[in-house]
């Protein structure tokens, strides 16, 4: 019996001890090693292994050109359970590590052979243990262990695991890493502020940012304060001094804008930031990072500017969502609609602002039409919510689609307020009426003045022509009668002559005041008509002597008018009164005048909207046949015989064109016989 | 000779002209009969009430009350009137005025001359035209209405 032996034999002094694995390897049968009975092993062996058991490091042992195994227990959890312990002790190592050998062979090859020491932290050498094969890390150095003879006797391996620190440490860098991707990703530039150096170190991006390329790592605050636009120093001073105030929790957080100094590039960017603080309640770190925002800034203002816009908007602007609530209404909106402007307009049901009709049409006609078309535009009204008005708009409504899917998200509407532009057309319309039935009567006035002119030329040209005709007959007979003519005859015919001669002298000097009348000066002046009628009876003077008349006149009003025109406008009318007398008749002439109201009286119906002034002439006259009172106010229309009562026939012609020039009406009235009457009609604001 | 017992009527309303115009016919044709009117009115009364049966009718136009194309009107509206020769006699000459009474029926259209002989002359050319039946309705040309001495 083999093991007979061991049981018996005491045990050598350089196997005492040494755990569980000196248990072990005093048990081992180490006769069927190529080693042979521990009694027979040389001293350099005996030595080794045990150092090799009492050390407390791990440890592990190749012995002989067999390359057999030992271990101490600081080395046997390396081995795992349900691994190779405890059959490796005692193993040849290339039967032990099959799964490894490829890469072990050589470091045992430079011990054993060459004499070398090798050397490696945390090498990766993947061992099965644990039941599977494991990723296990090592720094470890493999010694040659040498004989008396100076022949390589052994491989000494001291060895520790480092797998845990190995995987702490790549979990650190890992974790470093996404963050630094992170960081990158964000776009995010970072920097680290030192409140002792007030210096300060920051990624690449800041550097770039700030145009700080130079090589000092640490830069100071001032120069970076320098890319700062001037506006926001003193507020970016002033957040990094608060943050450094324990008071304020180390919180920085701020925006501004940098200008990059060579580039010129401008950015804005948002700073945000922590720092911290020692027992003593000083900073002593103060890190962050810097966001660029300048498109999330002009975004944010464009929106802005476009927010305004539609709030300010005059047209009515709404946001329909699918579900068919508004989540917006502009101002003018919520003015037309009659809602108030802090009124959540989502929990307005759309039923409130429209007749049961209206949102029938909605539904079966714009809905359907903005979502198959992406557009309804057309008449369309709201009722308002308070007055229940109902306001006519033009409806101009979108589809608004999401901008990546494409799909629907709700609906744009903008409406404008019909009504003013309806109050225009109707305004309008009423204007074009009125112009149009004023451009007609201006027509008519201007046909009937040019009837009136070419009538005016007609009986000029005929009128004037007759005085000269007779004064050349006459002539032409006083010639024919050379020398034997009759004397008596002949003074006839001179005053003939005379006569005609005088006559023309009238048509021509009436002729001028009637068209004196359209030219000259006509500048209105408030005139006493008391004081008027007095100078014109003062002209007339010799005539009343001479028939005698009588001028009676009320009190009559002081008018705003052209003063030599109504002077010749009374004179003409009083001396045609006294013409117009019947041969046994004294003149009698009334003068009066009243004020009345637009309706009293026919006249005043057609032509006047407010009151006005009447004033009467009345006469005792030859009057005249109804039929005549149109006729004898146009030029040269005369009613009796030249030789019956002179006169050229441009009077009344006179009278009429005073009394239109005052934007007044003049009419006769006669009774054949008894007398004639004139009225005048002037509008009250000629006073 | 017919001529001389021809019935004139004139209507003028001015009394030089009635008195010139009844010394030149009675140059020219001293056995006429002339009758005169002072008015458009005093006219019709005269025609309507045949106190006067004209075989010529000189007619003026500018007159008051009632002036000469109302009266040519309203002759020619009258049976009894319509077929008296009327003769313009007119101080005035314009293309419209003598259109409108070439128009309404008027024979001759005579421009009052401005002496004397024009006068005698126009009134017996007038009487000739007449005695020769160039007045009647169906004679009367427009190119031949108008006389007027140059």
């Amino acid at each position: 019996m083999k093991n007979q032996p061991h049981q018996v034999e005491t045990i050598p002094a350089f196997l005492e001890g040494g755990g569980e694995m000196g248990a072990l390897t005093r048990k081992y049968d180490w006769t069927s090693t190529s080693l042979g009975s521990f009694r027979n092993w040389p001293l350099n062996l005996q030595l080794v292994v045990s150092t090799l058991l009492h050390s407390r490091f791990p440890m592990f042992l190749f012995w002989g050109p067999e390359l057999i195994q030992f271990y101490n227990d600081a080395y046997r959890p390396s081995l795992g359970t349900n691994g190779k312990h405890p059959a490796a002790l005692g193993q040849r190592a290339e039967e032990c590590w099959p799964e490894i050998w490829s890469r072990i062979k050589p470091l045992l090859d430079k011990v054993m052979q060459h004499g070398e020491t090798v050397w490696y932290e945390n090498l990766c050498l993947p061992i099965y243990r644990n039941g599977a094969l494991e990723d296990v890390y090592w720094t470890f150095s493999y010694s040659p262990v040498k004989g008396e003879q100076g022949t390589i006797d052994g491989a000494l391996v001291v060895c520790t695991e480092t797998t845990a620190s190995v995987l702490a440490a790549n979990k650190i860098k890992e974790t470093s890493d996404q963050l630094s991707f992170a960081i990158d990703a964000a776009e995010l530039a970072t920097w680290d502020f030192n409140p002792v150096t007030r210096c300060f170190r920051g990624n690449f991006r800041l550097r770039e940012w700030f145009g700080l390329d130079g090589s000092a790592e640490d830069i100071a605050l001032q120069s970076a304060m320098d890319a700062i636009a001037e506006k926001d120093r003193a507020a970016v001073r002033k957040a990094i001094e608060r943050a450094l105030q324990i008071s304020s929790g180390g919180n920085y957080e701020i925006e501004y804008t940098i200008t990059n100094a060579k580039t010129g590039q401008e950015r804005i960017v948002r700073a945000k930031g922590k720092a911290l603080f020692d027992n003593e309640q000083q900073p002593y770190r103060f890190t962050g990072t810097l966001q660029d925002i300048t498109a999330e800034v002009f975004g944010r203002n464009q929106r802005q500017k476009l927010l305004k816009l539609v709030d300010n908007s005059v047209d009515l602007m709404s946001i329909l969502e699918l579900n068919g609530t508004n989540s917006y209404i502009n101002a003018a909106g919520r003015d037309i609609l009659g809602i108030s402007q802090d009124a959540d307009v989502s929990q307005i049901p759309i039923s409130d602002f429209h007749t049961p009709d209206q949102i029938a049409f909605v539904e079966s006609n714009i809905i359907p039409t903005v979502m198959g078309k992406g557009r309804w535009a057309g008449e369309f009204a709201i009722r308002h919510g308070q007055t229940g008005e109902i306001i006519p708009l033009y409806n101009n409504c979108h589809r608004i689609d999401d901008l990546e899917t494409g799909e629907p998200i709700g609906v744009g509407a903008v409406m404008r307020d019909m009504r003013p532009e309806l109050n225009a057309r109707k305004i309008l319309e009423e204007k074009v009426k009125e112009r149009t039935k004023e451009l007609q009567q201006l027509n008519e006035e201007l046909e009937k003045k040019n009837q009136d002119l070419a009538s005016f030329a007609y009986v000029s040209s005929h009128d004037l022509q007759e005085p000269l005709r007779k004064i050349n007959t006459f002539i032409s007979r006083i010639e024919e009668a050379g020398n034997n003519a009759d004397p008596v005859k002949l003074k006839e015919y001179f005053r003939k002559i005379k006569n005609s001669a005088t006559r023309m002298q009238q048509l021509i000097n009436d002729l001028l005041s009637f068209s004196r009348l359209d030219t000259s000066d006509t500048e209105k002046e408030p005139t006493d008509l008391n004081v008027l009628l007095a100078s014109v009876r003062s002209d007339l003077s010799e005539s009343i002597k001479r028939t005698g008349a009588v001028i009676e006149a009320g009190n009559l009003p002081t008018l705003n008018v052209v003063k030599y025109q109504f002077h010749q406008l009374f004179t003409n009318l009083i001396s045609n009164a006294i013409k117009f007398t019947g041969v046994d008749n004294t003149p009698m002439i009334t003068i009066s005048a009243t004020t009345s109201q637009a309706g009293e009286e026919k006249i005043a119906e057609s032509h006047f909207s407010g009151g006005y002034l009447h004033i009467r002439v009345q006469d005792n006259g030859i009057g005249f046949e109804e039929q005549y009172s149109q006729r004898i106010f146009e030029v040269f229309q005369r009613l009796h015989d030249k030789n019956q009562y002179e006169g050229t026939g441009i009077g009344l012609s006179i009278c009429k064109k005073v009394v239109e020039n005052h934007e007044g009406v003049i009419r006769a009235e006669g009774i054949p016989g008894k007398g004639a009457c004139f009225h005048i009609y002037l509008p009250m604001e000629n006073e | 000779m017919g001529e001389n017992t021809r019935t004139i009527l004139l209507a003028d309303d001015d009394e030089d002209d009635r008195e010139l115009f009844g010394d030149a016919l009675q140059e020219i044709a001293d056995a006429a009969l002339l009758h005169t009117a002072g008015n458009g009115i005093e006219l019709m009364e005269i025609l309507r009430d045949r106190s006067v049966v004209p075989d010529l009718l000189f007619l003026d136009l500018n007159m008051p009350r009632k002036n000469g194309h109302e009266c040519l009107s309203e002759i020619r509206k009258q049976d009894d009137l319509k077929d008296i020769t009327v003769i313009i006699f007119s101080t005035s000459f314009q293309r419209d005025t003598v259109n409108s009474v070439y128009d309404q029926g008027a024979s001759l259209y005579i421009v009052k001359p401005d002496n004397f002989t024009g006068l005698k002359n126009v009134i017996s050319q007038a009487l000739a035209l007449y005695e020769r039946g160039d007045l009647s309705k169906g004679k009367r040309d427009r190119e031949k209405f108008i006389l007027r001495l140059s």
